[in-house]
């Protein structure tokens, strides 16, 4: 796979992003009334979900690894705290990264504004970390 | 709505199949919020993947190297390397062969890892979430386009600007909080956890347990 170009790449991610909105939006985590009834453990269906889903994946990322690195993630400072700020963020908008994008597919316009929020976020984010500079480790494409 | 939603072990195969497709064809984990922010810094990155492309190939960087050390030489003089000119003939041909002989280095073995997303391409996975959103709302016939936060948003605070003005502060944090803490509900909580990493697993107790304590939170003041 090293020498796809870039094409086979756009194609790959076109299909794991469709695939990933659609099935986001069949599971209800694009609903606010069923994240919230996730969070105060009224309906356990999307926690399961979740549950379920990192034990397959922990599962099917060794299977399909073949000597691979599986993702490294180390706690630094921000762990913790940008924890606790995006959970926040989900409780009140309702949406992860992902979210307001599978929402707009849904026909729920005002997801436009959660995008804008989220990118007013990354931006004071960098903003404010060229001050700290902290080492976050970042999440491959 | 909510009775059309899929159960929660086929919810768990399609995340694990997502993340498991992408895993398997590209030799990486997937995550939203990385590669949300990749988009936004389009110009470093495209760049980042030009210097990716070179280090990625290592036969191709060598022989890049030999034409440039060649030419340097054939532009050379023989006074300036203090030989005559049959001599100076004599040593470009012996460096010539030299560096004809050198082998290039190998290519990493293993499976490969594929080189770094163009910026486009994400960008064609976020557009992508849209285009999946609207054909699981169309194929369940519940596509309807409005302005207006969903119904069960409006009951939850006071009408109004303050749905949106909620909205707009709710994706600001999940923005700020997800660089800060280097991952998301994606990278952290599906990928990270499923690999067993102490980082993602601190991150996902947090964001999990924030959002249990302020749901519940906003359950009581409301």
């Amino acid at each position: 796979m090293i020498t796809s170009p870039a094409r086979a790449q756009v194609v790959l991610l076109a299909c794991t992003g469709t695939c990933l909105g659609f099935s986001l939006s069949r599971a209800g985590f694009t609903d606010y009334a069923e994240v919230r009834a996730m969070f105060t453990f009224g309906d356990l269906r999307l926690f399961l979900a979740f549950i379920g889903g990192v034990v397959l994946t922990a599962v099917s990322l060794r299977l399909v690894a073949r000597g691979r690195p599986l993702p490294s993630r180390s706690i630094h400072r921000g762990t913790v705290l940008g924890g606790v700020l995006f959970g926040l963020g989900w409780a009140i908008s309702g949406g992860c990264p992902a979210i307001p994008f599978v929402q707009l597919g849904e026909g729920q316009g005002a997801a436009l504004i959660t995008l804008i929020g989220v990118v007013m976020g990354i931006f004071a984010w960098r903003r404010l970390n060229r001050r700290l500079g902290w080492q976050t480790g970042s999440c491959s494409g | 709505m909510s009775t059309e939603h899929w159960p929660w072990w086929v919810t768990s195969m399609a995340l694990a199949g997502v993340a498991t497709l992408h895993y398997g064809a590209l030799g990486r984990a997937f995550g939203v919020s990385g590669l949300f922010a990749k988009v936004l810094s389009w110009r470093d990155e495209r760049a980042a993947c030009a210097a990716e492309a070179q280090v990625a190939d290592p036969a191709a960087a060598h022989a890049a190297m030999v034409a440039e050390t060649l030419a340097m030489l054939e532009a050379m003089s023989p006074e300036e390397m203090g030989m005559d000119a049959e001599e100076f003939e004599v040593f470009l041909q012996g460096q010539r062969e030299e560096l004809a002989a050198a082998a290039p280095p190998p290519a990493p073995a293993g499976p490969a890892v594929a080189p770094r997303a163009p910026p486009e391409a994400n960008l064609v996975f976020l557009g992508a979430l849209t285009l999946g959103g609207l054909l699981a709302a169309l194929s369940t016939g519940r596509f309807d386009w409005s302005w207006s936060p969903a119904a069960a948003y409006g009951e939850l605070l006071a009408g109004g600007a303050v749905p949106h003005a909620a909205l707009l502060l709710g994706g600001a944090l999940v923005g700020l909080g997800t660089q800060m803490a280097g991952g998301c509900s994606a990278g952290h909580g599906l990928n990270g956890c499923a690999a067993l990493q102490p980082g993602s697993l601190a991150a996902t107790a947090t964001f999990f347990g924030t959002g249990v304590v302020v749901s519940l939170g906003i359950g009581a003041l409301s």
